[in-house]
C-alpha cells in the first residue's frame, strides 16, 4: 500500500486524545500484515513487534508516532445549540467550520457567525471567543439532548485532498503523517534483515498530557527510541527561525532531549543516502512524545524525525509526500544499522583513568 | 582538612556544561574520584553515580546528589552574516547578556554577545527599557559570513559564559594546588551546581564513612529535572540528600520595595523546608538541625516555597526519605555568580556530622 | 454521614501537613480495613480484600488542603506568607489563619485602613503579611516555615453545608464506602493522599508503589449554577455526583466512565457529566502510573471552591457513596 492511502485512511479516522479506539483498531489492522503480532493495551496504544535477525540480547528498539489529534469539548448543551470548551486546536478557525459531534451517534453540525450587518464596528475588529461559539446541529432541543452530552467530543469535518504536485491536505496530518512513515518503514524493512527487535508504538494522549508515550516506555522498556512527529513549515506569518522548507525533507531534532551520538548516527545515514533533512534545534522540551520516552522507566537514547507541515493544529494542515517518503526511506536505512555494538556505542563512558581504583 | 583543591574547584566552574551535554564536566567528576571510590558508572541519561563502601557492619545507603549541568545558551541559526542565534537552555537571565563574552562549542571559540550603541537607540519610547529577548540577541564569533561561521559552529552546540573562577576580596594569591581556603568569597560561573558537585566530591574524596555512600551527579536539571527523573525509578536508597548552589538575594532593594531575601551569604548552609516542588519530611529536616546544633555548625533557613530542585525527580515515583542543603550563591544563572566559602565548607561539614553516626540514622530511616 | 463530614473537614492538614488528618481517618478504618499501612511520604492505605475474582482498584482521596507558609518575619512581628496550592488574592483580606499549635493570626495586606478599605486593586503576593496581635518578633507563637490553615467552620444549612470540603468531603466518602460497603468482588485499596494541592504529588508515588489496574479519585468539583459564570460549566449543586470525563490534564478512561454511567442508571442514581477547563485531582497521576492505570474521577459538585466556605449538598455526597457502591459490587466487564 502506498503511504499516501496510508495517510489517507488514517486522516479521515477518529481519534481525539482520550478516545483513540477507534483509530486505534484502524492502525492496529494497518500495523499486522507488517508485524509479527499487534496488541492494543488497555490506554488504546497500539504496539506492533517485529522480530530482528541478530543474536540474542538484540536491542529492543522503538519507534513512536501519536495517534490522537485536536478536538474541542462540548460544555453544555443549551437547547438545540451546543457550547464548546477545552480545545488545543486555534478555536477561531472553528468559526464558519463544518464539525462533527461524537455523541452517542457521530453527529454533523456548523459552527457559524452572526451576520456581519448587525455586529457593531467593534465587534467586526475581534475574534469571537471560544465561548461564544454555538454548534448548531440542526436539530429539536429534544433530539439533541438523546444524542449529545456535556464531555462529548468535536472534531472538524475535513475531508483529505490531493493538491498539486506531491502535496496534501487534511486534518490530522499532526499527527498521522508520523504514523504513516512508520508503517511505510515497516513496508521498507519487510524484505530487508534488521539486527534489532523493532517496537512500533502508535501512542495516544500527545496532545495533552504525553500519556501514551510516558506508559507504553514502562510498559516495553526499550533500549533505545526514535519519535515521528510533525513539525512547521514555512508559510507566511511564521517566524523564519523556526520553520522548515516544505518538501525540503524530513527534520531531525537536535538539543538536550535527545540523544547526540543517536542524532549523528542518523544524520550520517542521511548523508550516506543524499537525503535532504533539516536540522531543528530544541533547547528544552521539544513539545512530542520524545519528552517523556527519553525519561521514562529509567530511560533511554531517544531520536526526533519530524515532518514539516503547513497550518499546524488547523483543519487544513497541508504535507508534502516527499517528506514523509523521504523519512521512511531515512529509517528504513537507519534501522538495519542498529546492533548490539551501535547500542553499546551510544552509551555514555568513563573517561581513562591515570590510577587505579582505590 | 578539605580534600578539595583550588584547581578542582576551578576547573568544576570553568567546565561546559550546558543541559544534555554535560560529558566535559562527567569526565572531570569521574577522574578525580577514581582513585577513591570503589564504583563509578553512567546511566542511559548520562547520570554519573559513585559509590563508596561504608566501613560500618549495617547495609545502610545514602545518596549525595547534585546536577552537573548549568544554564546555557543553545545555537539555534548561522545567519548569512555569520552571526549566531541562539535560545535559552534553561532559565538564563535575558537581563544579564548583552555585552557579555561567551565560549562556544567543544572548541570553546571565544565570541561577544552584540548590542548596538547607545546612539543608534531610540529612547522615546519604552524600547530602551524593555528587557532584550533572547531571540534577539546574537553572538559575534568574527567569522566574516555564514560559511566561515559554520566551518566552526554547528547548530545545537551551545555558548557558556567566559567567565573564570576567582577569589574575591582577597589580597594574597592562593595556591592552586593547596587544599581550598576555609574562608573568603569566590566568584565564578556554573555555582549552581558545581558547588553541590564539590560538596559530594569532598565526602567521597574523604575517608570512607560506616554507611554506603552513593553520589549520583545528574544530567539536566535545569530544563526540568531530567536526569533526575530517569533515575528516580531505580533509585534504592534510605536517604537521599539533595545538594545545590541556590539562590541568594541578600542585597537592598528599593525604599519602597521591601525585600525578603532567599537566603544569606555568611549565614551557613541553607536548609529548606518546603520549595516550590518538594516538601521536606519532617523528620529528616529535624534530624539535620539536630546534628547542626548538636556540632555547632551555622545553618539557615531557605525562603519556603521558591524554586525547585532534583528532589521533585527523585520523588516521583519513590517516598524516599529526602534532605535539600545548599550553598547560597549570588547571581546565579547569569555570567557570574558569587558565594562564601565558610558556608560550603560548613554545609560539608553538617553532611559528614550526618553520615558519621550510623545510628542515629538507623533510626532516622527506621532501620534500627 | 453529616458527623463524619463534620470532624474531617475540621481537622489541621495543609500540604506536607497531613498528619493529624491521617490520625482521625486512621482510626475510623481500622475496624473495618484488612491491613493499613502509610508510606514514607505519608499516603495511608487502608485494604479492603475482594473474593479474589475481581480487580485490584484505587480509590483515592486526597488528605490535604488549601494553606499558607511563613516565609519571612519582620521585626514588628508580622509574618509574610506565600500560599500553599492555589489562592486567589481576593479571599484573603480579612481572613483568619489557624496554625498546627492553635495560633490564629488575621489576614491583611500593606497600605493600612484607606488600602484595606477602598482599595480596587488586588495586590501582589510580596504585600501580604498576617497579624498575630504580638508586639515585636521576639513575642510571635511560629516562625518561618510554619504552614496555617484557614480557619473554615463546618456550619450546617440543612441539606448543604459551608465549610473546608476539599477535599475532606472525598476522605469522608471513602470512610463511608469502607464501613458500608456489601462485599465486592475486587481487592479495593482506600488510599488517603498528601500534597494533592501542591502538584498531585503523593497520588503518583501511590500508585507506582500500588501498581493499580483501576483508579477512581473522589474529589469536589466546581459547580457552575451561580450567576453569570464566564464560561458554561454543566454541574449543578444538587443534582447528583459528577462523573468526570476530562479536566485540564486528563481526559478519564471510556471504559470506567461508561462502566459509572451504567452503574448509576442501573440503580436509578442521579449524575453528571463533568468538564472541566482548569485543575486537576489525583486521578491525572495515578493514570500515568508505570505502564498506565485506567482512571477517572467521581466529583462532588462544590461552590466557591478553595475559599473559605466552600458549600455544598449532602444529597450529592449520599449519591456519590451510592454510585460508588453500586460500581464496586459489580463485575467489571473488560
Amino acid at each position: 500500500m502506498p503511504l499516501l492511502s496510508f495517510l489517507r485512511t488514517l486522516s479521515t479516522a477518529h481519534g481525539p486524545t482520550g478516545g483513540e479506539g477507534a483509530v486505534a483498531e484502524i492502525a492496529a489492522q494497518l500495523l499486522a500484515p507488517l508485524c509479527d503480532e499487534v496488541t492494543i493495551d488497555p490506554l488504546f496504544n497500539v504496539i506492533g513487534r517485529k522480530q530482528g535477525q541478530g543474536p540474542e540480547p538484540r536491542p529492543q528498539l522503538m519507534l513512536m508516532a501519536h495517534l490522537d489529534e485536536v478536538y474541542a469539548l462540548v460544555a453544555a448543551v443549551e437547547g438545540p445549540f451546543l457550547r464548546l470548551t477545552q480545545t488545543h486546536a486555534d478555536y477561531r478557525l472553528l468559526v464558519g467550520q463544518e464539525v462533527i459531534v461524537l455523541g452517542r451517534r457521530p453527529l454533523a453540525g456548523v459552527i457559524g457567525d452572526r451576520p456581519p450587518h448587525l455586529m457593531a464596528a467593534e465587534e467586526r475588529q475581534r475574534m469571537p471567543r471560544l465561548h461564544d461559539l454555538v454548534v448548531d446541529l440542526g436539530r429539536d432541543a429534544a433530539e439533541v439532548a438523546a444524542w449529545v452530552s456535556p464531555g462529548d467530543v468535536v472534531l472538524v469535518d475535513r475531508p483529505f485532498v490531493e493538491l498539486q504536485g506531491r502535496r496534501v491536505t487534511g486534518k490530522a496530518l499532526d499527527n498521522r503523517a508520523g504514523v504513516s512513515v512508520m508503517l511505510a518503514t515497516l513496508q521498507h524493512l519487510q524484505d530487508q534483515p534488521h539486527a534489532c527487535d523493532l517496537l512500533a508504538v502508535a501512542s495516544v494522549g500527545e496532545e495533552l498530557n504525553l500519556l501514551g508515550a510516558h506508559t507504553a516506555s514502562f510498559r516495553l522498556r526499550p533500549d533505545l527510541a526514535i519519535v515521528l512527529d510533525v513539525t512547521f513549515a514555512e508559510q507566511p506569518g511564521a517566524d523564519k527561525d523556526k520553520t522548515f522548507p516544505l518538501g525540503g525533507g524530513p527534520v531531525l531534532g537536535i538539543g538536550p532531549n535527545l540523544h547526540p551520538r543517536l542524532g549523528e548516527a542518523l544524520a550520517a545515514t542521511a548523508a550516506r543516502l543524499e537525503l535532504a533533512h533539516g536540522l531543528e534545534p530544541l533547547p528544552a522540551n521539544s513539545g512530542t512524545d520524545a519528552w517523556a520516552v527519553q525519561v521514562a522507566a529509567g530511560g533511554r537514547p531517544t531520536a526526533l524525525i519530524s515532518l514539516p507541515i503547513r497550518n499546524m493544529h488547523s483543519p487544513v494542515e497541508v504535507a508534502d509526500l516527499a517528506d514523509l517518503e523521504g523519512a521512511a526511506r531515512w529509517l528504513a536505512a537507519f534501522i538495519p544499522e542498529v546492533d548490539a555494538a551501535f547500542l553499546a556505542g551510544l552509551a555514555y563512558q568513563l573517561p581513562t583513568f591515570d590510577e587505579a581504583p582505590a | 582538612m578539605t580534600p578539595l583543591t583550588t584547581a578542582l574547584l576551578r576547573r568544576l566552574s570553568e567546565a561546559a556544561g550546558g543541559p544534555g551535554n554535560e560529558g566535559a564536566v562527567r569526565d572531570l567528576i569521574a577522574r578525580a574520584l577514581h582513585p577513591h571510590v570503589d564504583a563509578l558508572h553512567i546511566d542511559a541519561m548520562g547520570n554519573l553515580t559513585a559509590i563508596k563502601r561504608g566501613r560500618g557492619e549495617g547495609d545502610l545507603r545514602v545518596a549525595l546528589t547534585a546536577h552537573m549541568d548549568e544554564v546555557a545558551l543553545f545555537i539555534t541559526e548561522i545567519d548569512s552574516n555569520g552571526l549566531l542565534h541562539v535560545a535559552a537552555s534553561g532559565g538564563v537571565n535575558a537581563r544579564t547578556l548583552a555585552g557579555k563574552g561567551v565560549l562556544v562549542g567543544p572548541e570553546q571559540l571565544p565570541g561577544v554577545i552584540g548590542w548596538p550603541p547607545p546612539h543608534l537607540q531610540r529612547h522615546n519610547n519604552d524600547e530602551s527599557k524593555r528587557v532584550p529577548k533572547i531571540e534577539d540577541l546574537v553572538i559575534d564569533i568574527g567569522a566574516a559570513d555564514k560559511e566561515a561561521a559554520a566551518a566552526r559552529v554547528k547548530i545545537g552546540q551551545q555558548a557558556l559564559f567566559a567567565t573564570r573562577f576567582g577569589f574575591l576580596g582577597r589580597d594574597q594569591a592562593v595556591a592552586e594546588e593547596a587544599p581550598l581556603p576555609q574562608k573568603g568569597r569566590i566568584k565564578g560561573k556554573a555555582f549552581d551546581d558545581r558547588l553541590g558537585c564539590a560538596a559530594a566530591m569532598a565526602l567521597l574524596m574523604g575517608p570512607a564513612l560506616p554507611c554506603d555512600l552513593h553520589a549520583i551527579f545528574t544530567v539536566q536539571e535545569e530544563v526540568g529535572v531530567r536526569g533526575a527523573l530517569a533515575a528516580a525509578e531505580m533509585l534504592a536508597v534510605d536517604l537521599l540528600l539533595v545538594l545545590e548552589g541556590t539562590v541568594c538575594d541578600d542585597l537592598p532593594g528599593p525604599v519602597d520595595e521591601p525585600r525578603f531575601p532567599t537566603t544569606r551569604l555568611g549565614d551557613g548552609p541553607a536548609l529548606t523546608q518546603r520549595d516550590g516542588s518538594y516538601v521536606v519530611q519532617a523528620a529528616v529536616l529535624q534530624h539535620l538541625l539536630r546534628t547542626a546544633a548538636a556540632h555547632g555548625i551555622p545553618y539557615q533557613f531557605k525562603h519556603p516555597n521558591a524554586g525547585g530542585t532534583d528532589a521533585s525527580g527523585f520523588g516521583r515515583y519513590r517516598a524516599t526519605p529526602t534532605g535539600i542543603l545548599s550553598t547560597p550563591c549570588r547571581y546565579i544563572h547569569g555570567p557570574v555568580a558569587v558565594a562564601e566559602l565558610g558556608d560550603f565548607h560548613a554545609l560539608i561539614q553538617l553532611l559528614r556530622a550526618v553520615l558519621a553516626d550510623e545510628a542515629a540514622l538507623a533510626r532516622l530511616v527506621g532501620r534500627s | 454521614m453529616q458527623e463524619l463530614v463534620r470532624e474531617l473537614s475540621t481537622v489541621f492538614g495543609p500540604p506536607g501537613a497531613e498528619d493529624a488528618v491521617r490520625e482521625r481517618i486512621a482510626h475510623h478504618v481500622t475496624p473495618y480495613a484488612d491491613a493499613v499501612t502509610i508510606d514514607a511520604m505519608g499516603n495511608l492505605y487502608a485494604l479492603k480484600r475482594g473474593d479474589g475474582s475481581g480487580r485490584r482498584i484505587m480509590l483515592a482521596a486526597h488528605m490535604d488542603e488549601i494553606g499558607v507558609i511563613v516565609t519571612q518575619v519582620e521585626e514588628d512581628g508580622m509574618l509574610r506568607f506565600s500560599g500553599l496550592g492555589t489562592l486567589g488574592r481576593k479571599m484573603l483580606l480579612g481572613q483568619r489563619v489557624r496554625f498546627g499549635n492553635g495560633a490564629v493570626g488575621v489576614i491583611s495586606h500593606n497600605g493600612g485602613v484607606k488600602a484595606e478599605i477602598v482599595e480596587n486593586e488586588t495586590p501582589d503576593w510580596p504585600k501580604w503579611f498576617i497579624d498575630m496581635g504580638v508586639q515585636g518578633a521576639a513575642a510571635l507563637p511560629v516562625g518561618i516555615g510554619d504552614v496555617a490553615v484557614f480557619d473554615r467552620p463546618f456550619v450546617s444549612l440543612g441539606r448543604r453545608a459551608l465549610g473546608g470540603f476539599d477535599d475532606r468531603i472525598g476522605c469522608a466518602i471513602l470512610v463511608q464506602l469502607l464501613r458500608t460497603l456489601p462485599a465486592s468482588p475486587h481487592d479495593l485499596l482506600f488510599t488517603f493522599t498528601v500534597q494533592e494541592e501542591v502538584g498531585v504529588r503523593g497520588a503518583r508515588v501511590a500508585a507506582f508503589g500500588q501498581d493499580p489496574e483501576i483508579g477512581i479519585a473522589v474529589d469536589v468539583t466546581p459547580a457552575g449554577d451561580t450567576p453569570k459564570q464566564l464560561t458554561p460549566a454543566a454541574v449543578k449543586l444538587g443534582h447528583g455526583p459528577a462523573i468526570k470525563i476530562a479536566d485540564a490534564q486528563m481526559i478519564a478512561h471510556p471504559r470506567l466512565r461508561r462502566a459509572l454511567i451504567a452503574a448509576a442508571q442501573r440503580e436509578g442514581i442521579p449524575f453528571q457529566p463533568e468538564v472541566l477547563t482548569f485543575g486537576s485531582t489525583d486521578a491525572a497521576a495515578i493514570q500515568a502510573a508505570r505502564a498506565g492505570v485506567i482512571s477517572g474521577a467521581v466529583s462532588v459538585p462544590c461552590r466557591y471552591v478553595h475559599t473559605t466556605s466552600e458549600m455544598i449538598d449532602f444529597g450529592d455526597v449520599e449519591h456519590a457513596v451510592a454510585l460508588l457502591t453500586a460500581f464496586l459490587t459489580a463485575e467489571v466487564d473488560w
